[in-house]
């Protein structure tokens, strides 16, 4: 009863606080057309759009949710109501189509009546459609607007210009504003002046718009536009729109092509250490990754356990340590276990490294199961930046870009311009000189191997931004990784960075030009084979006295 | 902590299948095969399949086994790699001689035992939706045919006012002949060549760029919608790099005929919102048998210390697998004995009730009759339905699209037959 009370006092001040009792009037209205029937409907939809009043919206909501119905009241009047879940006698509560308030009998209760005293609201998919469009385009997410924008525009109808207007008025976000635009001028082009089409037309043409490129393609294929002179603005707009289309094409494909060559260069950066530098096949590099990315779920499982919401956001970033830190303890392990023994013996380090590849795969199937693991990406790391019509550099692309570029610097920095990094480089020059000179080489040999397995680590903490954590993740990344290796010249920093950009800008490239992913790789890989026939040692051979036994980075 | 209590689980897990191991069981039993991959790629998809049907043998010999004899399970590994399906199948048949197998999950793994299925007149039932145009009497198929799931996604589309289909598919048989059969049925809707695309890619891909790329260019001229026939772990990257490159399921929805309950388990689903599935079974069929048997699954994996416990979910292949037990058995008891053409035969028109509702084998070409569900991802990794069919859709193992001159007709044709018109 207290409730019922204040619901209708709260009702009464919004109607009082509400400074447009004529607009309010309108929206009823409206209402009540929208629980009408037929092209009325849809039209009472965009009327209420246009009030952009949240109470009539619910209307339009209701509509999608299929609790709009119409009911007769005892005083012979139709009203337009919301139905709400079924009490315990099966009656259905009635609400106000408008606002949402409860319908109030005379003695003060909710009116609560059997479905059979409903009829249903019917609204075909295009009214549905049409209202999760209308509704959206007033939303709060630029996105949706835009969308929402694009869509109702595609519906060449007039009635929905002051909509659009109103819409372009009040958008503050960049690109929503030129989805709104571009949705106004598709609209124009259905004008009867043949001057407001031209304008249409050109402005399309400035906006790259493709829609507009399909629209004018048909038109001018069917010969439907009879004016000769907006006619000759399509045939320029097609030409102009085309020709925006290959600058499009390159900006992508270039992008595609670094962001490719940035994942390739993270993820074989270690391998060109252990591989490249220790002359080690290490086919368990994969498996590092793995465990890298392992660790990365764990530290994400740990954020959602015991740190609050807000820090959540930040965990990629301590998860590359970890991983760095996991992947290298792994690799001490089996440094210390096999790889030591095995020095100079390549076949069999091959052989049982890659014994530790399938046990470390199946080791991680039996301890979280053969599922992958849901490693879920932080907001900032979500969608992507638009730098021109079409063209988003993805967020987590853009991090492993950047990431990459720190695993090179550091390695950089680690290799030639610290005295571990000389340490390094003279045991794998020249290994009984640097033990005669007094470097523990054995000691040497382990931590260049930690360091290797921990950039793997750091390669699988990337790609775990980028797809699946699963046991066959190491899997799909081996072979490219060895690939980037062997193109560049085993054992040069500066190698690992071409071949990445080589084979990472030529496939996209062939699979731009062929559109189609399956030749693109495989004309890849022949070419890899080409030019490895020529180059055997890959692009950075190694010259002069020591190439015969030895590196230099 | 997990760790251990993972390793534990995977030990009680051991001695629980040691348990069920021959040495073990009482003389008088009837061996049953189950052939599904538990390593290698597949294992994600197929141990599910697995646990299932090791439920309902549990369930089925607790109520007293068939012809008063308990079930055995003879379970072999194959791996994921296709010739030790063959080896396997052999081993099951010749060596234990199981008087059914439950397995198989791939076409190309199918398509590997059928020679050894056939030679030796066993008897398969394969559990997963797949492209048709085979029809053997050695299989059961209990998934969906071509027109039970992608012809009826793909109609749905068009109703729902989509003229432009973009076909995305992994490169290799399943996605290549159900998109051929897709392609023949667009141009047969008035679909023109312009506004379908078809494009593949290898197993593994995960770099969706350029694709998700063009698809944005193609879907510019509006009513664009992606039909996806893209398996297994290449679906996280490409769902990822959708949503990211700014495409929303409410401007280009993505239909997918290849993604499940079970595999969004390892999923971050915050892509997938909103986005199509189409599948004859979901989880979230809100029944009293369907919520028990999600109970009863889910417990199961508790109680045998599976890897997730009772975070485990069912899906159709799952429901298709454990039903498939039941229809042996009931055959079986119908038949009154093992004996493979006398199952079969006993097998056809049976009609029985599955988890997700009634069902039926059909007739004469060794499919099940099945409803078709459309459903849409939500935001817990669950399908929610939004659309059926009128009712269960009769299996055609030939498309009419396609192959309109054949058909499949056990009793009366021997199999695969070409119509007189």
């Amino acid at each position: 009863m207290i409730r019922t009370f204040t619901a209708v006092v709260l009702a009464l001040l919004a109607v009082i606080v509400s400074a447009q009792p004529g607009a309010e009037a309108d929206a009823r209205r409206h209402v009540q057309a929208l629980a009408g029937r037929g092209d009325a409907q849809a039209t009472a939809a965009i009327e209420i759009a246009k009030l952009r009043d949240p109470d009539a919206n619910m209307a339009i909501q209701a509509l999608l949710d299929r609790t709009l119905h119409t009911y007769l009241d005892p005083a012979g009047e139709t009203l337009p109501v919301v139905a709400g879940e079924p009490r315990e006698d099966g009656a259905l509560p009635l609400a106000h189509a408008y606002g949402g308030d409860p319908l109030i009998d005379p003695s003060g209760v909710q009116v609560a009546v059997p479905k059979s005293a409903l009829k249903n609201v019917s609204a075909g998919r295009k009214l549905r459609k049409l209202g999760r469009e209308l509704l959206r385009l007033t939303g709060d997410d630029p996105q949706d607007r835009r969308s929402a924008a694009f869509f109702l525009g595609r519906q060449h109808d007039g009635t929905l210009m002051p909509l659009l207007e109103a819409a372009l008025e009040r958008e503050q976000a960049k690109w929503t504003r030129r989805g709104i635009e571009e949705a106004i001028e598709v609209i124009h082009l259905d004008s009867a002046d043949p001057a407001v089409r031209i304008k249409a037309v050109r402005r399309l043409a400035v906006m790259h718009s493709g829609y507009a490129l399909s629209v004018f393609g048909k038109a001018l294929e069917a010969g439907s536009e009879k004016d000769a002179d907006v006619a000759e603005a399509m045939r320029l707009a097609v030409a102009r729109i085309e020709r925006w289309g290959i600058v499009k094409k390159i900006v992508q494909t270039t992008w595609n092509g670094l962001s490719l060559a940035s994942i390739l260069a993270v993820i074989a950066v270690g391998l060109a250490i252990t591989f490249g530098l220790m002359k080690v096949i290490n086919m368990a590099h994969g498996e590092l990754m793995l465990v890298g990315a392992y660790a990365t779920y764990f530290v994400q499982v740990a954020f959602k356990a015991f740190l609050p919401q807000a820090a959540f956001g930040m965990y990629p970033i301590l998860a590359i340590p970890v991983a760095f830190i996991t992947a290298a303890i792994f690799g001490v392990i089996i440094e210390h276990l096999i790889v030591r023994h095995l020095y100079g013996r390549p076949l069999d380090t091959l052989l049982a490294t890659f014994g530790v590849s399938l046990a470390l795969q199946q080791l991680a199937r039996h301890s979280f199961g053969a599922q992958n693991v849901d490693i879920a990406s932080p907001p900032w790391l979500t969608g992507g930046w638009q730098i021109i019509t079409g063209v988003v550099l993805p967020y987590n692309r853009l991090y492993i870009l950047a990431l990459g570029a720190v695993c090179i610097l550091g390695t950089y920095f680690v290799l030639l311009r610290s005295s571990a990094g000389l340490r390094i480089r003279a045991v794998t020059q020249n290994r009984q000189m640097s033990a005669s000179l007094g470097i523990a080489t054995r000691k040497v040999d382990r931590w260049t191997f930690a360091f290797g397995s921990g950039l793997a680590g750091v390669g699988g903490c990337a790609l775990s931004q980028l797809g699946n954590v699963g046991p066959d993740l190491g899997q799909t990344y081996i072979i490219d990784a060895f690939m980037v290796v062997v193109l560049g010249g085993v054992g040069k920093l500066a190698g690992v960075i071409c071949g990445a950009f080589m084979i990472g800008g030529g496939t996209k490239i062939l699979e731009g030009v062929t559109s189609s992913p399956v030749a693109g790789k495989v004309l890849v890989l022949v070419a890899l084979i080409l030019f490895l026939q020529k180059n055997p040692l890959g692009i950075f051979p190694d010259k002069g006295r020591e190439a015969s036994d030895g590196d230099s980075v | 902590m997990p760790l251990f209590s993972k390793l534990r689980n995977v030990a009680i897990a051991a001695v629980a299948v040691m348990a069920l191991s021959p040495v073990a069981q009482a003389q008088d039993t009837i061996k049953v095969g189950i052939l599904h991959s538990l390593s290698g790629t597949m294992a994600i998809s197929e141990v599910s399949l697995r646990d299932v049907v090791m439920m309902a043998i549990e369930e089925i010999n607790a109520e007293g086994g068939v012809l008063g004899k308990q079930i055995e399970p003879v379970i072999v590994d194959p791996a994921s790699n296709w010739p030790l399906f063959a080896e396997k199948a052999k081993q099951l048949l010749l060596q234990d001689e199981v008087a059914a197998t439950f397995g198989c999950w791939t076409s190309v793994s199918r398509k590997s035992v059928l020679p050894v299925f056939e030679q030796h007149n066993g008897l398969l039932f394969y559990p997963v939706q797949y492209e048709g145009e085979e029809c053997s009497k050695n299989v059961f198929y209990t998934g969906a045919a071509v027109n039970q799931q992608a012809a009826p996604a793909v109609q749905y589309l068009l109703d729902e006012g989509f003229t432009r289909f973009y076909l995305l598919g992994t490169d290799y048989v399943y996605p290549r002949t159900t998109n051929k059969i897709l392609k023949a049925m667009l141009e047969a809707k008035g679909v023109s060549a312009d506004d379908y695309r078809e494009v593949y890619t290898p197993f593994h891909h995960q770099d969706y760029q350029s694709i998700v790329a063009e698809i944005k260019e193609f879907a510019a001229a509006g009513d664009a919608c992606v039909v996806s026939t893209v398996n297994g772990d290449s679906n996280v990257p490409f769902y990822k790099e959708f949503a990211n490159q700014g495409l929303t399921a409410d401007d280009v929805p993505i239909m997918a005929f290849s993604v499940a309950e079970d595999e969004l388990r390892g999923m971050d689903t915050s892509a997938l919102v909103g986005h199509l599935a189409a599948w004859n079974y979901y989880q979230s069929i809100d029944t009293p048998e369907n919520n028990a048997f999600v109970e009863r699954f889910k417990a199961y994996c508790e109680a045998n210390g599976l890897p997730g416990g009772s975070d485990r979910v069912t899906d159709d292949p799952i429901e298709a697998a454990y039903y498939g037990v039941y229809v042996w058995a009931a055959a079986v008891e119908k038949a009154g004995t093992t004996e493979v053409d006398a199952v079969r035969t006993a097998a056809y028109g049976l009609e029985f009730d599955a988890p997700g509702g009634a069902k039926k084998i059909d007739e004469v070409n060794h499919h099940t009759w099945k409803p078709v569900l459309i459903g849409e991802f939500l935001a817990d990794g669950q399908i929610g339905i939004i659309w059926e069919s009128d009712g269960l859709v009769r299996p055609m193992p030939w498309s009419h699209y396609t192959s309109p001159d054949k058909d499949c007709d056990h009793v009366n044709h021997g199999g695969t037959y070409v119509k007189a018109d």
